[in-house]
């Protein structure tokens, strides 16, 4: 009786409803890069490599908390060195650049990765390893709890030593990568490889608990993927025994300071879990 | 929870619920099974607007849709009363508005029972102790807050008047639970005495609560304290103790409520937190170990025409969760209450003091006469600063309304407010937001069932003069017409308009603010007890509170629909 005499209030209502929201923003489509199997890979230059992680902090500009949490990333780092490996992903609704900012650093890799991690409840806020451990609801983790998944993720046999082989034309910016990885024991797959591009100390606009800082060094600030945003898939006939081996090719941006480019190269598993192996980073120009 | 114990609890309420069915068979002379529930759905549909800033979550950009719904049942029955809950989350940006969550399943279950003088409950179990300062378990569906406690509950009552429990157990999450164990106890009871206009009451009580964390959590912790300097590190506790003590005197047109809760040095995290890194100093959050209390006492005085209520409130690092790195509104194991006044309006709800759990010095004075059922006069005071004495807000409002019998009444009122946005919204350097707000309702009704309403209000703030424009946003207007054709019908439409964009307004390519129009019209049906609602919303961003906890809230623009069923 109900919903009879409510019929039309209902109807249009629902069709209301479902007409109104038809717009969406499309997923971003990258087509594989180059990526040529390579010969000889040479694993003496890691051999000694140990467990190595990867954080990928999320952060902006306009982010008064940020700059704490990314000291907080340097006092990890000042521990752990190498082994830990930090991405830093300006993206969400405080990356938005300053009027006076030099760059903008939001990207459609990050916001994709943004949206593959997972929004964070608030920031500054990172993701380790892509692993959601135990007792937590999300893969993005607030600063106080880094520290420890840090070491939890470092007390992890190694699965992997990743080599980094980057090759800079510096007259066209073509940037070739090797990239090997030589796993401990026969690998299962699938697995991917993710490249990314980061440049290090950009001074440029930051909110801080002082005001707007003008020149404030931005570490480790993500610029773009080669290939895929969330890695390219290893194919089995890239393997050679435990060793997979591929060259990716792209061209770098003139704008990007060249001598603080790093490569950072993920090693995750493509199972339907993000989880990351291992990771490693090579300066561009050593 | 474990899939073996789902069943169970399923196979034992489905046992209930058929047990009327099977009563001719058993030919028992009881009393006859009770069945309720209630069924609450809201769905979204965004759409994308990038110049209000609703864009850049999934909802805008992709999914488009989500809801959330919540149908609970209870059983009464031979002196058991079971509870289920099913939650679902398709899409939803309730947790986290910046984000999209999808999950469903049992997101309550309980078992009570009464055998005389002692009452067991099993299950998820909503609960408190006196204010709610040491412990309250609650669910706070706006804003996503469900501190159930899994465990167990046990009260005896001593004699009449005074009863005693006790309960253990961990907070839960979601779908899951924190690992850090709860438990506790409390003592409350009632006491009388005199004739007449002598008569009192009294209801004390006390209460007692420990938290001990695991292994894993304790380790995480250590963690993190291990990248602090010599200067900033501790040794940290594994258990919290908590304790209140609180009582009511009632007398007369007098009551007075008083409440001591002290907690024992507990890990928590200071925002505004100083430390010193091989970069220098920083501020930001930081984990600290300090003891904690809470004073809080509210005194109320009603006779005919007249009303006041006085309250204040001292905190001192009463920040109590089940893990320190909790943030926002997750893992709270307590309540504490807010001591700034409730605002309904629009506009003058906008800026809503959140309750400061670090440091917090809060008043309220609450004047309300009326004359002659005429005339209503309320005027009030609210003020917090911090144990610095550094302001955070500052509230006068007064209103006044007369009425004409039942055909039409207007209320006309004025509200002034300090409100400290950098603490409150962590924006560093901003100045303390002044406003200014005036503002009317208008009822009038054509006959029983016909009546509309007009709101209006206006908001103005001061100037930023480091920023060159109006404060945050600037300055505002609001209209509302709301006609209701009773029993079923209500219809509103409102419009929300940035007459005058301050300098956190969006701007156009030119740094110019936009004058921004936020509509929203409203449909609700009422049928018994379910209500229905259809909602075309234009929503700037703000905070929202519920009781004394907020979050801040983006930009909404989209449909909304609500539907809310008794049974």
């Amino acid at each position: 009786m109900f919903l009879m005499r409510n019929t039309i209030f209902l109807a249009l209502g629902l069709t209301t409803l479902l007409l109104s929201g038809c717009t969406e923003i499309p997923p971003l489509v990258t087509p594989a890069v180059p990526q040529e199997s390579c010969e000889n890979p040479d694993p003496t230059r890691v051999s000694g490599q140990q467990t190595q992680v990867l954080v990928e902090e999320f952060t902006g500009v306009q982010c008064v908390n940020c700059p704490a949490g990314s000291q907080a990333l340097e006092e990890l780092a000042a521990i752990h060195g190498e082994r830990l490996v930090v991405v830093s992903i300006h993206s969400g609704f405080f990356a938005d650049p300053y009027p006076e900012s030099n760059y903008d650093f939001q990207t459609p890799e990050g916001d994709q990765l943004a949206s593959l991690l997972g929004s964070p409840l608030g920031y500054p806020t990172a993701v380790i390893n892509r692993r959601k451990f135990a007792g937590e609801s999300r893969l993005q983790l607030g600063r106080n709890k880094w520290a420890g998944y840090v070491a939890e993720e470092l007390a992890r046999p190694r699965v992997a030593a990743l080599d980094i082989i980057p090759l800079l034309d510096f007259q066209t910016l073509d940037l070739e990568v090797r990239v090997s990885a030589f796993f401990d024991a026969s690998p299962t797959l699938p697995l991917k490889i993710s490249l990314f591009i980061t440049e290090d100390g950009i001074a440029d606009w930051q909110k801080t608990p002082d005001g707007d800082v003008p020149d404030y060094l931005h570490r480790h600030v993500f610029r773009t993927a080669i290939g895929p945003y969330n890695g390219s898939e290893i194919k089995s006939e890239a393997l050679a025994g435990n060793v997979y081996c591929a060259e990716f090719s792209t061209k770098i941006s003139p704008d990007w300071n060249r001598d603080k480019l790093y490569l950072i190269a993920i090693l995750s598993r493509a199972d339907g879990d993000l989880e990351v192996l291992q990771a490693g980073e090579q300066k561009i120009i050593p | 929870m474990q899939n073996t114990a789902k069943i169970a609890i399923l196979h034992i309420f489905i046992i209930f619920l058929t047990w009327p069915l099977t009563a001719p068979l058993r030919a028992q002379e009881l009393p006859a099974p009770v069945i309720s529930g209630n069924l609450q759905l809201n769905a979204n549909v965004f759409i994308r607007d990038s110049v209000i800033g609703a864009a850049n979550i999934p909802q805008y950009d992709r999914q488009l849709f989500g809801a959330e719904s919540w149908l609970d049942l209870n059983y009464s029955h031979r002196g058991f009363d079971f509870g289920l809950r099913f939650d679902l989350y398709n899409n939803s940006n309730l947790l986290n508005p910046n984000d999209s969550y999808s999950a469903e399943g049992i997101g309550r279950w309980f078992i009570q029972k009464k055998i005389d003088k002692l009452g067991l409950a099993v299950g998820y179990l909503y609960d408190q102790l006196g204010s709610g300062i040491i412990f309250r378990a609650y669910e706070e569906r706006p804003l996503a807050i469900d501190n159930a406690l899994i465990g167990l509950k046990l009260t005896y009552a001593l004699g009449a008047d005074w009863e005693i429990k006790a309960f253990t157990g961990r907070q839960k999450r979601l779908f899951d639970r924190y690992a850090p164990v709860i438990k506790g106890f409390g003592l409350e009871g009632f006491v009388a005495g005199g004739e007449g206009e002598d008569a009192w009451s009294m209801a004390p009580g006390l209460g007692f609560v420990n938290r001990t964390y695991d292994d894993a959590t304790m380790n995480n912790i250590v963690s993190t304290l291990n990248t602090y300097t010599a200067d900033d590190i501790f040794v940290p506790k594994y258990n919290a103790y908590a304790f209140t003590v609180y009582n009511t005197v009632s007398s007369g047109p007098f009551s007075w409520y008083l409440e001591a809760a002290f907690k024992s040095r507990d890990i928590l995290v200071d925002p505004f937190g100083e430390f010193e890194t091989s970069g220098g100093a920083i501020v930001g959050e930081k984990l600290i170990q300090e003891a904690g209390s809470v004073l809080y006492t509210s005194l109320s005085y009603a006779a005919k025409g007249l009303g006041i209520t006085l309250e204040a409130k001292r905190t001192g690092y009463f920040d109590f969760r089940t893990r320190p790195q909790e943030q926002l509104n997750l893992g709270i194991i307590n309540f504490l209450p807010p001591l700034t006044r409730i605002n309904t309006y629009r506009l003058t709800s906008r800026y809503a003091a959140n309750t400061q759990f670090i440091g917090e010095l809060a008043f309220l004075a609450d004047l309300r006469y009326s004359l002659k059922r005429k005339w209503f006069f309320a005027l009030s005071y609210s003020q917090m600063t911090d144990l610095d004495n550094a302001l955070l807000y500052r509230e006068w409002q007064g209103n006044v309304q007369y009425k004409n019998g039942s055909k039409w009444s207007l209320l006309a009122g004025l509200q002034t407010q300090v409100y400290n946005q950098a603490v409150f919204e962590f924006k560093p350097g901003v100045p303390n937001v002044q406003t200014l707000i005036p503002y009317a309702d208008f009822l009038y009704r054509f006959d029983r069932k016909k009546s509309i309403r007009l709101e209006t209000q206006a908001m103005l703030v001061g100037d930023d003069a480091k920023a060159g424009g109006k404060q945050d946003y600037g300055n505002w207007l609001f209209g509302l017409a709301e006609f209701t054709l009773a029993p079923h019908w209500s219809f509103a439409v409102a419009d929300m308009y940035n007459v005058q964009p301050g300098v956190a307004a969006p701007m156009d390519a030119n740094g110019e603010g936009l004058k921004i129009h936020y509509p929203r019209v409203d449909v609700y049906y009422n049928y018994k007890s379910s209500r229905l609602s259809l909602s075309y919303i234009k929503q700037v961003a703000g905070i929202v509170c519920a009781g004394g906890i907020c979050r801040l809230e983006p930009a909404f623009s989209g449909f909304r629909f609500t539907l809310n069923s008794s049974f």
